[in-house]
């Protein structure tokens, strides 16, 4: 796997990590990945201490390592910086319940309208917002119960799918739409009872908690990696995380190396079968012009961007592919207060360009970069697979 | 200044622990050096603070004498002493009888240590080899070597005594059979000048010989030389010691952010022109990787040899590791006849403090002044308050704090005001190892003790340089600064960044393949393959 | 796995790997450019030496080559100025002028014997520029050239949005995003331009700008701006390959970013495919040619030296091709020094895609 090959040795100071920085570009205080990465860990080595409170605004995009000429795993380095990173404590308080949405949306979704009503109240907000940190200017996604969803589609060939928090515990009516999609390509999926796959323990500094979720993870898809049973996840965040060790946390881990042979981004699933003559083409003729944008976990797992291929096949479909930057949201990074701006700043480039090309719809895969398309720009932003099911059973989403 | 009482020949550690010395006990004196601090050995060893251990077996009382130094540096220099602890490590290949012989040795010195297994030392260091049989602890820790001379200057300074650097000695003058004075060339702005003296400390090194020959006296030096390897970053926490007769690349040092490979030994005709050849490297190399077995793919920054001056009087063997490490103080008066010449040779860096003294004993029982050394129980610099700390965390981030005022001291205070005042000197000049523009200028300009002349000098001063890019970035932005602040027009800037990157570019000659390789063509397409060699004007310059 | 196919599959996204896709686009292929990171470029000034163009004379396609390569990069907003007849002299970052053959249009102001009165501009707070070093060095230069040229240095506040100390790609990127920072550039340029009749910067003036947008900026300061090399990141370099990437996205070239090619996949004489070190499973491409743009991705993929026969395909020590649809975009032989900046690329990848556009059609089949 590419990531044993990255190295502090490699960086030659060359820069070109900075200039990939969509955060380097929005924030004029940022030091950027060379500083924060390979300058500072050497700093690390020697033992002296190198915290820096701005490690905290690295969004975790990995552009500055696609970016790296010579392969040195910056956005790595900064990840564990940022958990030996003290914050204040009330900081520290909200950070530790993002880094763990699995255990958020278990208590968020037993009375899903009780919650949905207090997390749209004002004052609530405001006190969120005083207290934790946790701006007031975003709504956030709303809850539901989570479905037990299985056997749809009969005697289909097996798949696991890995559906991540967000579907889970936000959008189990999109869950179930996921398996509809694949029983009409001939899959019958299992939905794997997973839990987090730890993206937001890294990303909250929490190194200790996503190894917990990484073993729990890699214990709960065992059975189905040993019966070479793809795991597929459309959350492109899930997919990284499972392809990458764990960003790097297990490398190393025989198991690990074999989860990551055995995970699919769904996209990158269904193109596949495409290629085989596998894919479902049978197709209603639709009426969308849409905009495509690719999240940058998704780029970061390097496979292309399947689900513009698939898009374009459907009848009255055209896409185009934004390609205009990251959109700044990053999971939990924009609900932070102190971040907003920040990532507000990030995300402008490409709603300048949304708003230049006025499409009817936005496709994306990544549910917070729909939520920051949707805060930012007037545009209605929707999964492509939605879009996919559409096509496959005629009803308007 | 036209006279003094003593005039030191000499800028490594034991000069400038002479001076310090001499400074403690009232004596008036002048440094002078050829280059710039730490020139010859001192600058170009592992800044190794030894323990003792290395020497244990062969000659418990310089391990002893190791042993006390090690201490008092650490209590009069600490901010000098990085006190990383060390491990004596046994190979399969090597002796078991030996390894024991150490363990009776190092407490038959005194030497503090404990025995540990394998595991125990993998766990402490994980980049060990596994084949690794058996461990002792040590209180080896390392010396930033630079910032050790500057400490003993800038202490002797801060109270009346001059220093010199690119001062050439071209005489000493004698008048019947009396040194009287000294004549040196500033080799920078090509000026004479003499200086009136009663003593003159030849504390000149490998060039010893040649500074007693200006008197008419004779100085037998053996020049032994040592190659050392700079690593990328950090291998290890400790300081990694093979278990046996001492060889080639027993010792692998963390030195700040980096960490040195060392040494070779081999007899070479003087301390100048020294080369490391390719063989030599690899073998450094082959010999490390047993210790630590990443060090075969490890990044180097550069190679760097120097001399040990080892004090070879005709009838002993020749010089080498065989040779005797421990010092000579020659009076010249007994020896040849000459009133006011002293030469101090060999030695190691450890217990440069202790050869100080003897050295000022003599000088100041020759001069008459009844004064006991102090150096042993005087700091080298002052405290600084926590404010200073806070103060700085207002412009500056954690590392570069922290950084500044190891480096720096009390005289950070001076740097924050004027950061305070022009925020744009908070600038990192050197990002590889944390140098601020406000400190670049502040070692170039005036109120800096013994200040900078050369990009390479500012580099001794602040390790700026150091790093990866081997100035590649900061060396340009150093000599903009030096414009800056006037001790350059346009062309000597160019001229002096020429002669800097050209000497940073030799370091890293022996280079086939690999990272730096490409660092290096980094830098040598940003500036040309020969940079401006015809931009070079003005005076002589020391290389 | 699935295998994404292209016309054309180009490895190496520097100059050599831009102008080999660059030619196969505008034929109208589809081409696909698999990448590690940018190349070398990005770090030089974006032109052309004149010892490397004069070296490259004696090659029968070096105009044809560069006729190509400069009206891409008129067409992407980021032309090159100069010709293969005239020499200009260019600052380099010590002061002293580099004989360049072309260079980008605003540095390509910063000539030598261009301008009667110059005034070298620096930004208060910028890091590794200073104005007065450099115009002290032109003054000097021009002295020695016998030129009558007269430079003097000032320094202007580039406002305190971008902060301080600011790097080159900071107020490169504040020129992109920030309307107001551009008009507040341009105030501060007129109000200090006094009777000089060119004014040089250090080259901050955008990556994402093109050279319309510059000149207008030219307009609204009211006298030629000039540009001057900085340490790397060097703003012109990426200019141009961010202005050649556009144009190479809006021909719909995609682009395979950030995970080395480790292996390519031989069968019968042929290239059926390349695998990409992406994480998990990997990544496959196949291209009905593949052009290897990368001197590193080379050397990984192809044992020992690399020997090109006419076509430009490397060739096993035993003289046959590795295969004989894929292509290198290097220069034949050893490279003397001249021979490794941005021309000699830029012929290779010319070549090399010249060779596999004139292979196109004959591997549909496989």
């Amino acid at each position: 796997m590419p990531h044993t090959n990255f190295d502090l040795d490699n960086c030659l100071k060359c820069s070109v990590c900075n200039t990939a920085c969509p955060v380097y570009a929005a924030h004029p205080d940022y030091p950027g990945p060379k500083h924060l990465g390979p300058e500072l860990e050497r700093m690390r080595m020697e033992g002296i201490d190198a915290g820096v409170d701005a490690v905290e605004y690295c969004l975790g995009c990995h552009r500055c390592d696609l970016a790296c000429p010579h392969q040195v795993g910056v956005s790595e380095m900064i990840a564990r910086a940022k958990a030996t990173q003290r914050k204040p404590v009330m900081r520290a308080l909200r950070d530790w319940w993002f880094a763990r949405p699995g255990l958020l949306g278990e208590l968020l979704s037993i009375l899903p309208p009780v919650t949905n009503f207090f997390l749209q109240l004002a004052p609530v907000r405001l006190l969120m917002e005083r207290l934790m940190r946790i701006t007031a200017r975003r709504s956030f996604p709303a809850y539901a119960h989570p479905r037990r969803l299985s056997g749809i589609g009969r005697a289909g060939e097996r798949a696991l799918f890995f559906p991540g928090c967000f579907l889970t515990y936000n959008r189990p009516d999109l869950l179930e739409k996921i398996l509809v999609l694949l029983a009409a390509n001939g899959i019958t999926a299992e939905v794997a009872s997973s839990g987090c796959c730890g993206v937001p323990a890294v990303a909250n500094g929490n190194l200790a908690e996503a190894r917990h979720r990484a073993q729990a993870t890699m214990k709960s898809l065992r059975n189905a990696v040993q019966a070479g049973i793809p795991v597929l996840t459309s959350c492109a965040s899930c997919g990284h995380q499972l392809k990458s060790g764990f960003g790097g946390l297990l490398t190393g881990s025989a198991a690990a190396s074999e989860l990551a042979a055995h995970t699919w981004d769904l996209g990158e699933f269904l193109a596949e079968r495409a290629q085989q003559g596998l894919f479902n083409t049978n197709f209603f003729t639709l009426d969308h012009r849409v905009a495509y944008h690719a999240p940058c976990h998704l780029n970061s797992q390097g496979i292309g961007r399947p689900w513009l291929q698939l898009l374009a096949r459907i009848p009255g479909v055209t896409v185009t592919d934004l390609n205009a930057g990251c959109c700044g949201m990053s999971g939990t990074y924009g609900f932070k207060q102190e971040k907003y701006n920040v990532s507000m700043a990030v995300g402008a480039p490409l709603f300048t360009r949304i708003g230049e090309l006025k499409p009817q719809l936005v496709a994306t895969e990544c549910a917070t970069c729909q939520m920051q398309i949707e805060h930012g720009t007037n545009a209605r932003a929707v999964t492509p697979m939605e879009i996919l099911l559409e096509a496959y059973d005629g009803r308007p989403f | 200044m036209n006279s003094t009482q003593v005039v030191i020949i000499g800028g490594g550690a034991t000069g400038a622990g002479i001076l310090w010395d001499l400074t403690l006990r009232g004596i008036p004196a002048l440094l002078l050096e050829q280059a710039d601090i730490a020139h010859g050995a001192t600058g170009r060893c592992h800044g190794l603070l030894h323990s003792g251990g290395r020497y244990a077996v062969r000659d418990v009382e310089t391990a002893r004498d190791c042993l006390r130094e090690n201490r008092t540096l650490k209590r009069i220099a600490p901010h000098c002493v990085e006190d990383t602890g060390g491990l004596f490590i046994q190979l399969p290949s090597d002796d078991p009888a030996f390894f024991e012989q150490w363990w009776r040795a190092a407490h038959a010195a005194g030497i503090p240590t404990e025995r540990l297994s394998a595991s125990q030392a993998r766990a402490l260091e994980p980049s060990l080899a596994e084949n690794i049989v058996g461990t002792f602890t040590c209180p080896d820790a390392h010396v930033d070597v630079f910032r050790l001379v500057l400490a003993n200057l800038e202490a002797a300074m801060a109270r009346g005594a001059q220093f010199r650097s690119y001062a050439q000695l071209v005489a000493i003058e004698q008048q019947n059979a009396r040194v009287v004075a000294v004549r040196y060339r500033d080799t920078r702005t090509g000026e004479e000048h003499r200086v009136g003296c009663a003593t003159v400390v030849n504390a000149a090194g490998g060039w010893a010989g040649q500074v007693a020959a200006l008197a008419g006296a004779s100085v037998p030096v053996t020049c032994d030389k040592g190659t050392l390897l700079v690593l990328h970053h950090r291998l290890s926490r400790r300081v990694i010691n093979r278990c046996r007769v001492p060889g080639d690349a027993d010792i692998l040092v963390p030195a700040g952010p980096v960490c040195l490979l060392g040494t070779s030994s081999m007899v070479v005709p003087g301390p100048d022109g020294l080369t490391a050849s390719h063989e030599e490297i690899q073998a450094l190399i082959r010999e490390g990787a047993a210790l630590v077995p990443e060090l075969a793919e490890a990044r180097i920054l550069r190679s760097f040899s120097g001399v040990r001056a080892l004090y070879t009087p005709p009838r002993a063997v020749a010089g080498g590791r065989g040779a005797s490490r421990s010092y000579a103080l020659l009076d010249h008066q007994e020896l040849e006849g000459i009133a006011g010449l002293v030469s101090i040779v060999g030695g190691k860096l450890t217990t440069y403090r202790h050869m100080a003294e003897a050295v000022a004993d003599c000088v100041a029982r020759k001069l008459d002044v009844h004064a006991e050394c102090a150096t042993a129980t005087t700091p080298l610099r002052a405290p600084h308050s926590s404010q200073l700390h806070q103060r700085a965390g207002l412009h500056l981030e954690q590392p570069v704090t922290e950084k500044l005022i190891a480096r720096r001291g009390t005289d950070a205070a001076q740097i924050l005001a004027a950061i305070e005042q022009r925020p744009e000197l908070a600038e990192l000049v050197c990002e590889c190892e944390m140098v601020t523009r406000g400190e670049v200028e502040f070692v170039l300009s005036g109120p800096a003790l013994a200040g900078a002349r050369t990009i390479a000098d500012i580099g001794r001063r602040t390790r700026l340089g150091f790093g990866p890019c081997q100035g590649t970035y900061c060396g340009y932005k150093a000599m903009l600064a030096g414009y800056a602040t006037q001790q350059w027009t346009a062309e000597q800037a160019v001229a002096e960044f020429t002669r800097y990157l050209n000497e940073r570019w030799k370091g890293q000659d022996f280079l086939e393949e690999g990272k730096q390789l490409q660092q290096l063509e980094l830098s040598r397409s940003l500036y040309g393959e020969q940079p401006l060699a015809t931009a070079c004007t003005g005076g002589n310059h020391a290389h | 796995m699935r295998t994404d196919l292209y016309d054309v599959v180009v490895v190496g996204a520097g100059m050599a790997g831009l102008t080999a896709a660059s030619y196969a686009a505008e034929q109208g292929q589809r081409v696909a450019m698999a990448s590690i990171g940018a190349g070398a470029f990005v770090l030089g000034s974006g032109g052309v030496e004149e010892r490397e163009a004069h070296a490259l004379q004696r090659e029968p396609d070096f105009t044809y080559a560069m006729d190509f390569f400069l009206t891409l990069a008129e067409a992407a907003g980021t032309a090159l100025a100069g010709d293969v007849q005239h020499t200009m002299l260019l600052p380099t970052l010590l002061g002293n002028f580099l004989p360049m053959q072309f260079a980008p249009l605003l540095v390509a102001h910063a000539a030598l014997n261009q301008a009667r009165k110059t005034r070298v501009v620096g930004l208060r707070g910028l890091t590794g520029f200073d104005a007065r070093f450099l115009a002290e060095r032109f003054r000097s230069e021009a002295a020695q050239h016998r030129l009558p040229a007269e430079y003097d240095a000032v320094t202007i506040d580039p406002g305190s949005a971008l902060g301080m100390p600011v790097s080159t790609l900071r107020v490169a990127q504040a020129f992109d995003r920030d309307a107001a920072f551009r008009t507040h550039l341009e105030g501060a340029l007129r109000a200090v331009k006094g009777d000089a009749d060119r004014l040089l910067l250090p080259a901050v003036l955008g990556i994402e700008s093109s050279d319309t947008q510059r000149a207008a900026f030219e307009e609204q300061v009211g006298c030629t701006v000039g540009e001057l090399p900085t340490l790397p990141p060097s703003i012109p370099g990426l200019r141009l390959a961010h202005g050649l990437q556009q144009r190479l996205r809006s021909r719909g070239v995609v682009f395979l970013d950030g995970y080395p090619v480790e292996r390519l996949q031989l069968e019968r004489g042929l290239c059926t495919g390349l695998h990409i070190a992406s994480p998990g499973r990997g990544f496959r491409v196949a291209g009905e040619c593949v052009v290897l743009a990368s001197s590193s991705a080379l050397h990984r993929l192809l044992e020992g030296p690399v020997n090109l026969d006419l076509h430009h395909r490397p060739l096993h020590p035993n003289g046959s091709p590795h295969a004989t649809n894929l292509f290198a975009a290097c220069l034949p032989g050893s490279h003397p020094s001249e021979l490794r900046g941005l021309a000699s690329r830029i012929v290779a990848g010319h070549r090399a895609a010249l060779a596999a556009w004139a292979e196109r059609g004959a591997y549909a089949a496989h």
